[in-house]
């Protein structure tokens, strides 16, 4: 407890020098914050306008097609909030500098995933949550249900986390870590709308290799009362093991780094 | 023309020496394409019809496209940015050559080598999806189709050397294209064509240089313009002005922006 204390200090004090550093250019901020929040504006217009135009897609409404959309948004958010300092890691590996993280005395692994949160994503993340709560309300789930759905939140971030590290792994040992990393994300983006309109090979590979399903699908469906217990605790377990072969991924990892730039 | 041909043989063989890089370019390509694909595959297993388009019409814009944004959407302008801003555009501006010369020579090399991906992987597509792909019958729309597509590469080739530019000025390039990639991923048509867009914001989306690279010439292709259509010749004479426009602010800026140039970094 006393260790997990000092760890969100040490996170805090990192995330305030990112925020320091992020908007020392204050027009480069603004413009990133503008962005994002175009970003988010302009896909939830288009999804919008796209719902106007078709009755429904694989059986789903509308709000529900809304509902997996802001979900993902959600969790899409909260994972690049918090591992922002992937992005950063290849920089470090290439020059050596990744040596000044391990000499530290934080565990290997805290730097480069959790290195600082990205101000930015704190920022937008205002609005999308109010337009989050605004959606799921309309569905008037039980407390029971939001609560599932937090630990589902707690889950899909778990998974996120696990990918994430995956990706740091292959970065020491390849340095290719740029193009792994946003392939996460582009297959990630694939959950923007519900997983039942791609056929059933790719449902197949976005429920247990990159399990948006359960990332995704089932938070929205346990907001709109449509779920099973069971896949939450399939969830749960997903999300455990994926995370602990992470982290066995990373030790192999660092076994092999060999600090060849410093 | 020779250092043409020399610019585009030695950018082909650099792309082939960071071959993963390009490899899971292509994969994150093929993400969107299956994405898009998907999304109205799937609507019209329930309606034969959304705003005009069918199925065959639909899913044949979203494979053209495909292929459409493979060329006009690649592009190596992006690095002129990074040059000014740590310097290497000194060695740039050394060669007995014009820097813009061998910008157009390294994005016809990119151009080349994501065609001839592009065009494996959409057959590859083909045979594992089956999509109804609509084929034009007159040689006319072909013509046509590689001149939107030609007149779409140097228009977002313009646009991205602006962007570009902004380097002269600001360290935050990336800042610029990244609001600048929004509207790309929103305007151009790649998962919903912009004439389903309310009309009085279709009106205003055609007005900008996004449609052309993506949707105007995908459409032709589809046979949803045909030259009595008013946006048909509209579309053309838009692109015309946005050349003339991007063009000028290119060459101003650069003239500007290389007095200011200090080549920090070296």
């Amino acid at each position: 407890m006393k260790e997990l204390k000092r760890l969100f200090r040490v996170w805090l004090r990192l995330t305030s020098s990112s925020m320091q550093a992020s908007f020392a250019s204050r027009i480069g901020g603004l413009m990133f914050i503008t962005a994002k929040l175009l970003r988010f504006g302009s896909l939830y217009l288009i999804i919008i306008f796209f719902i106007q135009k078709v009755n429904s897609v694989s059986g789903y409404t509308q709000d529900q097609i809304l509902l997996i959309f802001l979900t993902f948004t959600l969790i899409d958010t909260l994972s690049q909030l918090f591992f922002r300092e992937v992005y950063r890691f290849r920089p470090k590996i290439v020059s050596g500098d990744f040596d000044l993280d391990l000499v530290k005395p934080l565990p290997s692994l805290f730097r480069p995933l959790l290195g600082g949160a990205d101000p930015f994503d704190l920022v937008v993340l205002v609005p999308f949550v109010a337009v989050f709560f605004s959606v799921a309300g309309q569905f008037t789930p039980t407390l029971g249900e939001i609560v599932l759905f937090g630990v589902l939140l707690c889950s899909a971030l778990l998974v996120s986390a696990s990918f994430h590290i995956f990706v740091l792994s292959l970065g020491v040992v390849t340095t290719q870590i740029d193009h792994a990393i946003l392939i996460y994300r582009d297959t990630f983006n694939m959950g923007r709308f519900p997983l039942d309109i791609y056929n059933s090979s790719i449902r197949l590979i976005l429920t247990y290799v990159v399990p948006i399903s359960f990332m995704i699908m089932l938070p929205a469906r346990v907001l709109s009362s449509s779920f099973e217990v069971g896949e939450i605790l399939i969830a749960i377990c997903l999300s455990l093991v994926l995370f602990f072969l992470s982290l066995g991924a990373w030790k192999l990892a660092l076994r092999q780094y060999t600090s060849a730039s410093s | 023309m020779k250092s043409i041909v020399v610019i585009v043989r030695n950018t082909i063989s650099e792309a082939f020496l960071y071959r993963t890089n390009f490899l899971l370019w292509r994969f994150r390509m093929i993400v969107r394409f299956l994405i898009a694909y998907s999304i109205w595959n799937t609507v019209f297993e329930t309606q034969s019809l959304v705003a005009s388009y069918s199925r065959a019409s639909m899913l044949t814009y979203i494979a053209v496209g495909y292929v459409v944004g493979s060329v006009v959407l690649s592009t190596r302008t992006q690095e002129l940015g990074d040059e000014i801003n740590d310097g290497r555009l000194s060695n740039a501006l050394l060669r007995p050559q014009s820097y813009f010369i061998w910008i157009l020579g390294r994005d016809i090399a990119d151009k080349l080598l994501n065609f001839s991906l592009c065009l494996l992987e959409i057959g590859l597509l083909w045979v594992w999806l089956r999509p109804p792909i609509q084929v034009p019958t007159d040689f006319a729309t072909w013509i046509l189709v590689g001149v939107a597509i030609v007149l779409g590469s140097f228009l977002y080739m313009l646009i991205n050397i602006l962007l570009s530019l902004s380097g002269f000025w600001t360290n935050e390039v990336w800042a610029i294209r990244f609001t600048f990639f929004i509207f790309l991923e929103f305007l151009t048509g790649w998962v919903i064509p912009p004439d389903l867009f309310p009309p009085f914001l279709s009106k205003l989306v055609f007005l900008t240089p996004f449609p052309y690279l993506y949707y105007f010439p995908a459409s032709i292709w589809t046979g949803r313009l045909v030259p009595s259509d008013p946006l048909y010749l509209q579309g053309f004479i838009v692109i015309g002005i946005w050349l003339m426009v991007l063009g000028v602010l290119n060459w101003k800026f650069w003239k500007v922006g290389l007095k200011r140039y200090g080549a920090e970094g070296r």
